[in-house]
């Protein structure tokens, strides 16, 4: 019946990588916004929203944003093997890793295997970390752990590469994240984070340890207006 | 707040819709102006009326969707009016009235699918938001392929686009 009441699909996507080519020829019986607002009932239930994901584009699209917004909370993918989500989404975080970190991590010695690029495709479908709104040093950390088990290395290799391998990780969290809500600060000088400018613009809540530079500080009061909580963790050298 | 009392009009003040085929309603000034229909809006403009025209042509509700809508409307024309500007409290709020249950379980799907357009289309936030709880309700514990079926979509994956999708989540 009244196709002419659907509304004309203005939802833009604007961090997919590759957008979709549609080829649907009926227009969706429920318009994109109709459809979010669906799919934010289902929010915990993660399972539901992976099934969503494979229906068709549109609906894909829609979830995808809902999927990502904080993909760590694992624990409620009851379908889904933990260790294997954890390596799923590091796999997919590695694939979005730009050249010139690739160069880096190269220079350094941790060459990400040609395997892992050809199993996925040269550059994914989204860019998944560009609707990632919170991002810990635990998540960071877990990471940092599923990438070195990729790196054929020796175990004593892995953990000096512990420091370069999690600096790279955030860089690409600030370069590709665009509206982050929540951050945990590392301490790498944000001019080494070219996208920070963009990616933190947005954040409400900063928790970093007292080690911090002041200079970093200062770089983050010019970028981010619009913080409401800073936790500040006592370092242990301080309290000694 | 109660709506009922926020505005001027009287109890016996009523106000004509008419749906795109042509069936004319007359109802109660107060659920127009419960739900903004007497606003202003900027959907074309002259299909919707103002204060001072007492009819309006909705181009794009039947009368069939315009029926039930409205029946919505005068089961709640007395609660009291809800927060919208808090978008996580509606979220949160997962409940269905056992009235608006009954009223939703007696309808088809294409039915429920045209009552959200239109909620959607006329701002009945309320209406919107069980609609979209019993959607996703219907949606819960399926797999991909049952939710196709059930909701008649057509899958516009590549075989290579699916499989991306599944190994990147």
């Amino acid at each position: 019946m009244e196709k002419h009441l659907v509304k004309t699909s203005t939802y833009i996507f604007n961090s997919s990588i590759k957008p979709f080519s549609y080829s649907q020829n009926l227009p969706p019986r429920l318009p994109a916004d109709c459809l979010e607002d669906i799919f934010k009932y289902l929010s915990d239930d993660t399972d539901s929203l992976y099934s969503c994901l494979l229906v068709n584009k549109l609906w894909c699209q829609i979830v995808i944003r809902i999927l990502w917004r904080n993909p760590w909370n694992l624990n409620s993918k009851p379908k889904y093997n933990r260790i294997t989500s954890w390596a799923c989404i590091t796999r997919t975080l590695i694939s979005l890793i730009p050249d010139t970190s690739k160069h880096i991590l190269k220079r350094n010695g941790v060459e990400i295997p040609p395997l892992i690029v050809s199993s996925q495709l040269s550059s994914p479908i989204y860019n998944y970390l560009g609707f990632c709104k919170s991002l810990s040093l635990k998540e960071i950390h877990r990471v940092r752990r599923e990438f070195l088990d990729l790196i054929p290395m020796s175990n004593i290799e892995k953990v000096h590469k512990e420091d370069l391998v999690e600096k790279e990780i955030y860089k690409l969290f600030l370069e590709r994240c665009y509206s982050l809500k929540y951050l945990q600060l590392l301490d790498v000088p944000l001019t080494d984070c070219p996208g920070a400018t963009t990616s933190l613009s947005r954040l409400c809540e900063l928790e970093c340890n007292a080690n911090i530079s002041s200079k970093t500080f200062l770089e983050l009061s010019k970028i981010c207006q619009h913080i409401q909580i800073i936790n500040i963790n006592p370092c242990d050298k301080d309290n000694k | 707040m109660d709506g009922y009392t926020s505005n001027n009009a009287s109890e016996n003040e009523t106000i004509t819709l008419k749906s795109s085929d042509g069936i004319e309603f007359h109802i109660d000034t107060r659920i127009a102006n419960r739900y903004t229909l007497l606003n202003n809006w900027n959907s074309g403009g002259t299909y919707w009326f103002t204060a001072f025209k007492k009819s309006a042509c909705l181009p794009n509700v039947t009368g069939k969707v315009l029926e039930k809508v409205l029946e919505w409307c005068e089961h709640h024309i007395n609660d009291p009016l809800p927060n919208y500007d808090d978008d996580d409290s509606r979220r949160r709020n997962t409940v269905i009235d056992d009235w608006d249950q009954n009223f939703l379980n007696r309808v088809d799907q294409d039915m429920l699918f045209d009552i959200i357009l239109a909620a959607n289309y006329l701002d009945i936030k309320l209406l919107l938001d069980i609609g979209c709880k019993t959607v996703a309700n219907m949606i819960k514990g399926k797999s991909p392929e049952e939710l196709r079926s059930s909701f008649n979509i057509v899958n516009d994956f590549t075989p290579e686009e699916e499989e991306a999708i599944r190994r990147e989540n």
